[in-house]
């Protein structure tokens, strides 16, 4: 007997930018209504539905679904800030593995206000001292990453020139327009090193998969090879956390470390036999340390 | 920089402390179980989980770990930018993560000498100076 496959029966999406005027539900309908159509399901054709968002706010995942008439399976809301739509695939998955479900809807949605995230995660003294402003962190981490491991700037630029040049082809993408190293490096310094190319840019948007058990067929599907999550450990300054103080440990693997290879080790991949991977979009030096944290392999 | 002053307002009680001197000193927690500390000071050890956490004033100074300026007011702060940001070692064994009293990352270089100093961040509505911890480079 083998174990139970989750694949992919069909996604959608909402376009990436900024979108004055329209919810954020309204963005998740039109993920959600997309994803249900290709993979030819309507209501009643999935049992559960797991939808992750950080700013959607109360029941937001209710709210898509109240819209289209299909609510009564079970909704979970997941929040686990940057992770959260990776949250909510990754119990999909696990729900359809251990056979409580044979098809289940994840959805992320999502409208990040303007400028540097402001996050209810740091305490109002935080705030208050300077002490909440992400790109700082990631700041931190960029240089020492330089310092430790001959990571240059000009490297940085070239995440960014690779980034851009995978959204010209994209018509979800919000950033459509290539760039080069020059110009990444010609954008406002933020936080030495980072410029503001290198940053994530908040954004709205939402995105959808229809997931279900495996069924033996001759026709080629994507499959879940591994979806995993890891939090924190304690102790880790510059890790994806951002505490108050570590200790002077640098044994401490962060957690993407973590998560990394307990995805290759369930898919039984490596690095090298990727062929195609998602990650979050989340600013360069996060990117740059990352393994894929999630693989995705079509078969 | 400023010392510490009664008019000041700290802008969270219980990160740190100043002397009449004007001495100052952010107050950790150290662990009895594990022995190691850990700065804010909380109830619960974030390393071991025990119970058994005492309050201790950390030392003054410290060797710089990494920096950055802040260019741009993050959300929820009324200060004067830029402002420095980074990570200082202390002998503790912990690195704590502060503001850095200078704004210029070129003029600070990794594991220079570094001390502790209490710096004002803005007025509150009675027109009192909100202080905080900064560690600035030791003049040599």
């Amino acid at each position: 007997m083998t174990a139970t496959q989750v694949e992919i029966a069909g996604i959608g999406i909402h376009p990436f930018g900024r979108f004055e005027g329209r919810t954020v539900t309204e963005l998740g309908v039109a993920a959600v209504r997309a994803s249900l159509a290709e993979a030819g399901l309507g209501r009643g054709g999935f049992q559960a539905a797991f939808c992750g968002t950080a700013y959607g706010g109360v029941a937001a995942g209710h709210k898509v679904l109240d819209a289209l008439g299909m609510t009564g399976t079970p909704i979970f809301d997941v929040e686990a800030g940057c992770a959260s739509g990776a949250a909510a695939l990754i119990l999909a998955a696990d729900a359809i593995r251990a056979g409580q479900h044979d098809a289940a809807l994840v959805y992320g949605i999502e409208k990040m206000p303007k400028g540097i995230i402001r996050s209810s995660f740091f305490e109002p003294w935080r705030e208050e001292a300077g002490l909440a402003a992400t790109p700082s962190y990631f700041a931190l981490r960029a240089q020492r990453l330089m310092h430790e491991s001959g990571v240059t700037l000009d490297h940085l630029a070239r995440v960014v020139v690779k980034n851009r040049r995978n959204g010209v082809g994209n018509p979800a993408a919000m950033l459509r327009r290539e760039v080069t190293a020059a110009d990444v490096l010609a954008s406002r310094v933020v936080c030495e090193p980072l410029r503001l190319w290198m940053l994530c840019s908040p954004n709205e948007g939402a995105a959808a998969v229809v997931l279900r058990r495996s069924v033996a067929s001759s026709e080629p599907t994507v499959k879940v090879a591994a979806a995993v999550l890891r939090s924190h450990l304690p102790g880790n300054v510059l890790s994806e956390a951002t505490p108050m103080s570590g200790r002077v440990d640098d044994s401490i693997p962060a957690p993407t470390t973590l998560a990394a290879t307990s995805a290759y080790e369930t898919a039984g991949l490596g690095p090298s036999d990727s062929c195609s991977r998602t990650r979050s979009s989340g600013s360069v030096p996060g990117v740059t340390q990352a393994r894929p944290s999630r693989t995705g392999r079509r078969r | 920089m400023s010392e510490g002053s009664p008019a000041d307002v700290a802008v969270r009680e219980g990160l740190f402390t100043v002397a009449a001197d004007g001495s100052c000193h952010l107050l950790g927690g150290r662990c009895a179980r594990c022995g190691e500390h850990h700065f804010p000071r909380t109830a619960t050890c974030p390393y071991c989980s025990a119970d058994e956490v005492t309050e201790v004033p950390l030392s003054e100074t410290g060797t710089l770990f990494a920096w950055t300026a802040v260019t741009a007011p993050p959300p929820g702060y009324r200060g004067a930018v830029p402002f420095g940001f980074g990570v200082v070692e202390l002998p503790e064994r912990i690195r704590v993560i502060t503001r850095i009293s200078e704004p210029e990352p070129s003029r600070l270089r990794r594991g220079q000498t570094m001390r502790l100093e209490i710096v004002p961040l803005h007025e509150d509505e009675d027109g009192r100076p909100v202080v905080t911890y900064s560690f600035g480079p030791v003049e040599t």
